[in-house]
């Protein structure tokens, strides 16, 4: 069975590349982009089954990438990740199709949980 | 007292206005005052909001720290069996890494719900949230004066209609008054409670010496009880000092959100 591609969104450099190798680790295939431009662009050719995304980034925030996203390709799974995010984030991201809502710094047992359980489409 | 002595400074150059163009009203008097309470609301807010931005760098640094000191910790279980004479020594230090992050991110956490305070004037508080709260935040204090800071949950919910910073800090100066008096080596606990139907937050002490009364006894008498015991007044309060084992502040008249008890 192929991994699960992931793409981890966040303007932190150094979480998510630590975040990417912890991943990697554990079996999953992962890309990182630092902003939510970059992201769409990765998006295009690297085809992710899921995306880890951060809420507040400098320019184009989560919200915007999370919409952009699924009016891109609506298969995607989106887990949020914020150290930010508020009850009224939380459910904007539900209405707007997020398979997950993750506090920071999350567990990274609970990440590959909640990222795993999104690509099997156990989350919707 | 100095209150006192503030609160006429600042009315008397009023007084006259009481008695003249506007017929005994006191109008701009409370104008005054309300406008003073706007800014102080505006600056509460503001130093509020600029310290709960903060709040979220800090848990962004700590998230760092987490996943690379999780990252080492992958490296080192992937060499497990390789030589390396300081495996444990190593293991343990990532380990004290991970336990102070997760201390850093829940102060960080309360912090953050605390510099939320003045978002609202008047907002529902849960006085089950609001004890675990404060007991946090105040815990270091406590720990300064070698006293025991706990607090015990209850199953009821009893929310209160209220100014959010001014409930916390007419709290938090009763517990400074009592744990500036208690001798080292003593305990306080804090619990809400509903007590003659009405809300109720009961600080318990229990002291090193024969004495609890004559510890009371201090405390009730120092300045700091005196200012909390007026500030829970003006929230619609009363402090009850007829406790066997310590205080409570009963609301009496402060708004209680039925719905949600």
């Amino acid at each position: 069975m192929e991994p699960c591609k992931v793409l981890l969104v966040d303007d932190e450099v150094e979480f998510v590349l630590a975040l990417a190798e912890r991943l990697t680790i554990r079996g999953l295939h992962t890309q990182v982009a630092h902003n939510g431009e970059q992201a769409l662009f990765v998006l295009q050719d690297y085809a992710p089954d899921a995306v880890l995304l951060d809420l507040k980034m400098p320019g184009m925030d989560g919200l915007e990438v999370l919409r952009r996203v699924k009016k891109i390709n609506p298969q995607v799974k989106v887990v949020i990740l914020t150290g930010h995010g508020s009850e009224q984030d939380a459910e904007i991201a539900q209405r707007l199709g997020a398979s997950g809502y993750l506090q920071k710094p999350a567990d990274i047992g609970v990440i590959v949980d909640t990222i795993k359980r999104a690509c099997s489409g156990f989350a919707d | 007292m100095a209150v006192d002595r503030v609160w006429r400074a600042s009315v008397e150059p009023l007084l006259g206005d009481l008695d003249g163009e506007q017929g005994g009203c006191p109008a701009p008097f409370f104008e005054r005052e309300q406008k003073m309470n706007q800014t102080t609301a505006r600056e509460l807010a503001f130093f509020g909001r600029i310290t709960a931005g903060f709040t979220h760098e800090i848990k962004n640094i700590l998230a760092i720290i987490k996943e690379s000191s999780g990252l080492m910790e992958d490296l080192l279980s992937l060499t497990k069996d390789e030589p390396f004479p300081h495996w444990e020594r190593f293991s343990h230090r990532v380990e004290v890494i991970k336990q102070q992050v997760q201390r850093g991110v829940e102060l960080a956490t309360h912090l953050n719900r605390f510099a939320h305070s003045p978002d609202e004037p008047v907002s529902p508080i849960d006085l089950n949230d609001l004890t675990d709260q404060l007991v946090r935040l105040s815990e270091r204090f406590a720990r300064l004066k070698e006293v025991g800071l706990t607090r015990s949950g209850s199953n009821a919910s009893i929310v209160l209609v209220t100014s959010p910073v001014a409930l916390q800090m007419t709290v938090f100066l009763l517990l400074e008054s009592c744990w500036n008096q208690m001798p080292a080596g003593s305990a306080m606990e804090l619990r809400a409670e509903w007590r003659e139907r009405h809300p109720c937050l009961l600080v318990r002490m229990t002291v090193p010496v024969d004495d609890l009364g004559a510890v009371k006894q201090h405390i009730a008498t120092s300045e700091g009880f005196t200012v909390a015991r007026q500030s829970a007044h003006e929230l619609g309060g009363q402090m009850l000092d007829d406790i066997p084992d310590g205080f409570a502040l009963l609301f009496t008249e402060t708004r209680v959100d039925q719905q949600a008890g």
